[in-house]
């Protein structure tokens, strides 16, 4: 591929797209528009059901939603006592609740778009409408545990991802582009039964990176975007009562994008990206270079990206790393596997191909590529099969196995290619499949939707008939 | 507009002069993204009403513009999302403003490329046309669909290598 062929490709890209966009608002829009300006809807005062609209100077607010189930009936969290004295006083002031009876449980949590395997049993899903819904029966039935107040409040906050660290304490955080209120955490210690919501007065963060490695100890890393970057990273040792003040990731990286972050506990953390790997041993407020021990080059070469940190304990953890191509195209993979928290890397295992990964512990790796399952207990003994189920011509996922039979795989971006693309990717021009969350039992040999299916556009895989529960 | 827009902002006249200012370009990107002009203009509508009920909450002037984008693409991905069958069914029938307007003036890439963009799923294609359309950076594009930079960065290669994909696959075929 050459740079005019890339260049071409770029020019024609946008041309077609331009072309397409070429047309301005047609007269008829301008009248519909122009009649809806003239009608000014009634703002709605401020109800002060669950939303913080009163701050004095210099007060932060709690907002705590209490969201009850048929039953069993639960308040919100009393606000953990601070313990870190350099953590400063955002959310250390006035609570209010608000309460609102949900339906009991549903048989199915609608298109799901992106999801949390927690155990065998209990999972936490974001549908396609932007609610929260747990099952803790494997799926078969379902709770709404969406914040009421959540919704009440703004009609633009969009709940995209959800972290949860168990089946009862989670946490997500929404930010409302224009809004002078900043981001807002929310945290569940009762699987969603209860949430408090905090806001953090004037932290813009278009992205935001919000992770927990105890019920206590936390981090949150954002950037506001836009032209003038600046990442910062925040950590909590009090559920997110109060953060530490914020550090400068690029002063401390030398990276202005924020990048991926995990922690290990409080104090070691990792941070990862294209051709970056740094670990941290103080809480994030420095961060070094990780030392990476050889690797199997004959199998794989190109420029590295290291993927998401899979965490196991608090000295191990597993990084996926891809081998690109000067296409950006995934040529191999590596495993690579700390002992001591981030600083220093091991090879486990490299190949040629490209698989989406989960690692359940030390021992249990499963992989799937766009045809096989494989697991390991040693890293190095493997046992395979197909699988049925997933889209045809898998070329993006996302694993969670709790253990393992049972397992989640979040899928997006396949694309059916029956007689191969003859480009080494695997990939062709085709159908893509609605991005879509995917459950096993069985170790990853069969899969089945979690949540509605419809077979009109499931591109290639069979909807199961009932549907599955 | 912009510093129009700062002295305005949660008054009536600010969310004119916004929308005024605004209109063409919201219309451009709904009917990309839903690749249908009857419904691009029915989406930007209902943005516009959505966007109407909560303008009061917008205190700066400089983050409209995104603010208003971010609404007209909520509302088309809700309406992609809707459609779902949207995918399936656009492969086998390409959208009609997307594909058919120019197909016998262009060439077989260009085609390959409205077929390829037509089915690919619906958080690839806003992050494409965000990009390709108003010439946005990643974290303008962030601020816009509400993910994170390292997402859009991640849907954007992965879109590009489904459009490349059908690119060269056609001009393998014109080769021959």
């Amino acid at each position: 591929m050459t740079m005019s062929g890339d260049d071409r490709f770029e020019r024609e890209m946008r041309s077609v797209i331009r072309e397409a966009g070429s047309s301005g608002a047609s007269p008829e829009l301008r009248e519909r528009v122009a009649a809806t300006l003239t009608v000014r809807p009634v703002q709605p005062a401020p109800s002060g059901v669950g939303w913080p609209l009163v701050a004095a100077a210099g007060v932060a607010i709690v907002l705590a939603a209490v969201v009850l189930r048929p039953q069993p009936i639960s308040t919100a969290l009393p606000p953990a006592a601070s313990t870190a004295s350099d953590q400063v006083g955002v959310g250390s002031a006035v609570a209010a609740t608000a309460a609102t009876e949900i339906p009991g449980p549903m048989q199915h949590p609608g298109e799901v778009q992106t999801g949390q395997l927690l155990t065998a049993t209990d999972g936490v899903v974001i549908n396609t409408a932007g609610s929260i819904l747990t099952t803790h029966d494997g799926g078969a039935t379902w709770f709404d545990v969406t914040p009421s107040a959540h919704y009440g409040a703004s009609t633009e906050h969009d709940v995209e991802r959800v972290f949860f660290l168990d089946p009862q304490h989670g946490w997500f955080a929404t930010y409302d582009v224009g809004s002078p209120d900043g981001l807002m955490i929310w945290r569940t210690y009762d699987g969603g039964t209860g949430w408090t919501g905090q806001p953090m007065p004037g932290l813009r963060a278009v992205n935001w990176q919000l992770g927990f490695v105890t019920p206590t100890v936390g981090w949150l890393a954002t950037d506001p975007g836009g032209e003038s970057p600046k990442p910062e990273l925040r950590m909590t040792t009090n559920s997110g009562d109060t953060w530490t003040d914020p550090i400068d990731l690029i002063a401390a990286t030398g990276r202005s994008t924020l990048e991926q972050i995990a922690f290990l506990d409080g104090q070691h953390g990792v941070m990862t990206g294209d051709n970056l790997l740094l670990f941290t041993s103080d809480a994030g407020r420095t961060w070094s270079p990780a030392y990476v021990g050889a690797t199997d080059y004959n199998v794989v070469e190109g420029t590295p990206r290291y993927g998401a940190v899979h965490v196991i304990s608090a000295q191990k953890a597993f990084v996926v790393v891809d081998w690109l191509d000067p296409q950006g195209r995934t040529r191999g993979q590596t495993i690579l596997e700390t002992f001591d928290g981030g600083g220093v890397w091991a090879s486990r295992y490299s190949d040629a191909r490209h698989r989406f990964w989960d690692f359940i512990d030390e021992s249990h790796w499963v992989a799937v590529d766009d045809e096989w399952v494989a697991s390991t207990t040693d890293g190095a003994s493997w046992g395979a099969s197909t699988w049925t189920g997933l889209p045809a011509g898998l070329s993006s996922a996302v694993l969670q196995f709790a253990d393992p039979m049972h397992g989640w795989a979040e899928v997006a971006g396949g694309t059916a290619c029956p007689g191969g693309s003859g480009d080494g990717t695997g990939l062709c021009a085709g159908a893509a499949v609605v991005p879509m969350l995917f459950k096993t039992i069985d170790g990853g040999s069969t899969w089945s939707p979690v949540g509605d299916c419809d077979p009109a556009s499931s591109n290639g895989f069979a909807c199961p008939s009932p549907m599955p529960s | 507009m912009t510093s129009e827009l700062r002295g305005q902002v949660g008054s009536a006249e600010g969310f004119d002069a916004l929308v005024h200012a605004r209109l063409d370009s919201c219309y451009r990107l709904a009917a990309v993204l839903l690749g249908d002009r009857a419904e691009a203009e029915d989406a930007v509508h209902d943005a516009i009403l959505r966007a109407q009920r909560s303008w009061i909450s917008v205190r700066d002037g400089r983050a409209a513009p995104a603010w208003l984008d971010r609404i007209v693409v909520n509302e088309c991905r809700d309406r992609l999302r809707r459609r779902r069958v949207g995918r399936a069914a656009m492969a086998a029938q390409p959208p009609n403003d997307l594909t058919t307007r120019s197909v016998d003036a262009a060439s077989a890439e260009r085609a390959a490329l409205r077929d390829a963009l037509a089915v690919l799923s619906v958080d690839h294609r806003v992050v494409v046309v965000l990009r390709y359309l108003l010439d946005l950076t990643v974290d303008e594009i962030a601020a816009r669909t509400g993910t994170p930079a390292g997402t859009v960065k991640s849907r954007l290669h992965h879109a590009r290598r489904e459009l490349r994909a059908a690119y060269d696959a056609a001009e393998r075929q014109a080769d021959r």
